[in-house]
């Protein structure tokens, strides 16, 4: 029996690593005492796994954890949020019998959010080279009255495309920015 | 106020900017007397030092005052603030350091201050303690404030020895001070009553501070649990304070005496309590030799029936493995990650020197046992540079490394060879050092005489133990110096890939200062520039220690054999 959890990576906790992550959820849930199961060996750790890592800078909005428990337990939600650091929050929790993730996950929907202007059409042009179809982005220049030329892009990967950090190298190779904020709005189920 | 997203971004580690560990305590800044603690290395270090982590939670356990932590930040990150003009912010609320009444430095290496006055100016506080009229009031507490003159320009008050009642009476007399006045001579003043303070504006000499029981000592319960991975990740306990064994060459063994142990029942509920709060998978028993710990056996049964069922793991610096201890490393499954010994020098003569009360049988004794029970690697500690050392003592390392390798072929062997730096306070206070020259000419005979078959091997840069030597063994007049070559560029003198002897060597000269005589021996009647610091252990007590030992003679820890007078008890 397994919980997948459905939590929220944001704040500081964007710039911690992979490892930092997983590291943090032994923690979280150590401290946490639910009956989970946990591995053998000279290192025991909780059984649980991930989805792909997100990159340093990025916020996860959706991110999802599946870790084995023993038995049935209400209330796992606030059981974990009592016990979470600050950038990390849990959305909602359900169980299920067997976990998956590494099958199920087929990519994510990214945003890049940066002030600094970018020709629009070079871009597209950019993002098509790179085999980017025209449906699987969006492009927005978000100017308000505040800031000017402040954009935002979101992606759609499937796990066959570059990476995001791809994508950072090629905004940042048309023009100066200032990132604002980096995030994987959801992650693509098969 | 924190640092802009995209300046986090573009750096090389972010995370150890952002504070907000878990465990971290808010509060408002109202009225509260502010301490800044800084530590002049980066965050994974500083957040492994116990005695930064005590002090923080000391201060913020008191209803008015708090503390926040600031690191040395990395050399990207100082290039963007400096680029960017920002300034250097505190963890906890993202306050300028400038702005808090007290700047705390936490001191245990020397080759970290360059980066105390990196930290100073990249807060925008003047360097020189006459210089600042105003607060913050800045403070040193730590190890090397038990021979800190290179550092006294700089710092207004220094804590010798154990702090943790210190820092609650500084901040009470703070308080007081702060009600009447706003003359910061007067407080110094005041200070300087304080038993373990020393303020160098009224030059008197200072008596190191001394916790008399350990279990009615402040120890963090909650300690912050950092968001990146850190030096020492995991929960530490400390089971003992001092150590009596009277190794000459080392510090630690005399300007933390006495021994004064945590008792067993005081350190299973600490134990319990940090790891239910932290969540950490693995605990670490802090002593300068836990094999001393006089309650060792019933905490392995605590290690053995309390942690390993929560699949808890146990690590111990353990430097001193001896047959006895044997029980206690197989409990906490460190002969199967591989033991540690320090034999420190080749031959029984030069171990009897240094007082290191370990014979090549009880090595051999020691790695035949856990040979049995299929061990993997066993690293090996020696230094070369000490007194009385010749060209003989040299080639038994590499020949005590091969016999331990006849033992078990299989083994992996790691040595790591450190060049002697003679410590204050210690026995050899009074003896030379080795220059670089000669440090390289004693590495190139033992490489030589080893067979590096499965041998791995590292040896510390001569030219960082000799700066170490220098601002360890030097006085006030280094001041100008660390000045200049911090102007010049010093930073993380610690740190292999950013450390520059050549900056050291030109601030020495521009300076006008011979390098070559801190490496000199030294007499009885030549005066010290620690002298003023007293750690109440006696001259005469070092001296007549360091002629014994000249002449071969071991002595036994004072626990077992009974007092040699060294000053520090009855405390």
């Amino acid at each position: 029996m397994f919980a997948r959890i459905e939590y929220k990576k944001y704040g500081p906790l964007v710039f911690i690593s992979h490892l930092d992550l997983i590291r943090t959820w032994e923690r979280i849930i150590r401290r946490s005492k639910l009956p989970v199961v946990f591995t053998e060996g000279f290192h025991p750790k909780p059984k649980f796994s991930f989805v792909p890592p997100l990159p340093v800078g990025f916020e996860g909005e959706r991110e999802l954890l599946d870790v084995k428990i023993k038995e049935m337990c209400p209330d796992i939600k606030e059981i974990i949020n009592k016990v979470v650091p600050y950038g990390i929050l849990v959305n909602n929790v359900e169980i299920i019998s067997n976990s998956n993730l590494g099958k199920i996950i087929i990519g994510g929907i990214y945003n890049f959010q940066w002030l600094g202007e970018i020709d629009k059409k070079e871009l597209e042009e950019k993002l098509e080279t790179i085999g980017l179809k025209e449906w699987e982005y969006s492009f927005k220049s978000l100017d308000t009255h505040k800031v000017e030329n402040f954009s935002s892009l979101h992606i759609l990967f499937s796990s066959c495309y570059p990476t995001p950090k791809k994508i950072i190298e090629l905004i940042e190779g048309l023009g100066r920015v200032e990132w604002k904020k980096l995030s994987r709005i959801s992650l693509l189920k098969k | 106020m924190s640092y802009p997203f995209d300046l986090l971004y573009r750096i090389k580690r972010p995370a150890f900017y952002i504070g907000n560990e878990y465990n971290t305590i808010r509060k408002e800044k109202e009225g509260k007397i502010k301490v800044a603690l800084a530590f002049p290395d980066t965050y994974d270090i500083g957040m492994s030092s116990l005695g930064f982590s005590i002090i923080y939670n000391v201060i913020n356990a008191r209803e008015d005052a708090l503390a926040e932590r600031v690191f040395a930040p990395w050399v990207d990150m100082e290039e963007y603030l400096r680029k960017k003009q920002l300034p250097l912010l505190t963890l906890e609320s993202g306050s300028l350091v400038s702005a808090f009444d007290i700047l705390g430095f936490s001191m245990s290496y020397e080759l970290n201050y360059s980066n105390v006055i990196n930290i100073l100016d990249l807060s925008g506080i003047p360097i020189f303690s006459f210089e600042r009229e105003k607060l913050p009031l800045v403070v040193a507490g730590g190890g090397c404030t038990t021979h800190p003159s290179p550092l006294l320009p700089f710092i207004d008050c220094f804590v010798v020895g154990d702090g943790e009642e210190v820092i609650n009476e500084m901040i009470d007399i703070f308080k007081e001070w702060r009600v009447n006045s706003n003359r910061k001579e007067e407080l110094l003043k005041t200070l300087s009553d304080i038993d373990g303070i020393y303020v160098p504006l009224f030059h008197k000499t200072v008596k190191r501070r001394i916790v008399k029981d350990l279990n009615k000592t402040p120890y963090p319960t909650r300690p912050l649990v950092p968001n990146t991975e850190v030096i020492h990740d995991r929960a530490i306990v400390e089971i003992m304070r001092g150590c009596t064994r009277g190794c000459r060459f080392c510090e630690a063994g005399f300007i933390y005496r006495p021994v004064r142990e945590r008792s067993l029942e005081k350190v299973i509920s600490l134990s319990d309590d940090i790891l239910s709060s932290t969540g950490y998978n693995e605990i670490g028993f802090l002593s300068l030799s836990v094999s001393d710990y006089s309650q060792i056996e019933g905490l392995t049964r605590y290690i053995e029936e309390g942690l390993i069922p929560l699949y808890i793991s146990v690590s111990t610096p353990s430097l001193r493995v001896d047959t006895s201890s044997i029980e206690f490393f197989h409990a906490i499954g460190e002969i199967k990650r591989g033991l540690t010994f320090a034999p420190e020098a080749g031959t029984q003569r030069l171990r009897d020197i240094i007082n290191k009360n370990v014979t090549e049988e009880d090595i051999f004794n020691v790695i035949k046992i856990t040979s049995k029970e299929g061990w993997r690697s066993v690293k090996l500690y020696f230094m070369i540079g000490l007194p009385t050392e010749g060209e003989e003592d040299i080639i038994e390392i590499p020949r005590l490394i091969n016999e331990i390798r006849k033992i078990d072929k299989k083994i992996e062997i790691n040595v790591s060879i450190s060049i002697f730096v003679p410590k204050p306070h210690t026995p050899f206070q009074w003896t030379g050092q080795i220059s670089p020259t000669e440090a390289k000419e004693k590495i190139s005979i033992l490489s030589k005489n080893l067979n590096r078959k499965g041998i791995s091997i590292s040896w510390h840069d001569p030219y960082v133990s000799v700066l170490e030597g220098i601002l360890t063994r030097g006085g006030k007049e280094l001041s100008n110096v660390i000045l200049n070559a911090w102007k010049n560029g010093a930073r993380f003198d610690a740190w292999t890939d950013q450390y520059k002897w050549e900056i050291w060597e030109k601030a020495l000269k521009e300076e006008g200062i011979d390098w070559m005589i801190y490496l000199k021996e030294k007499n009885y009647q030549d005066p010290l520039p620690w002298d003023f610091v007293d750690v109440r252990v006696k001259k005469e007590f070092l001296w007549k220690e360091y002629q014994i030992g000249l002449s071969g003679v071991r002595r036994e820890d004072c626990r077992i054999k009974g007092c040699y007078n060294c000053g520090v008890c009855p405390y």
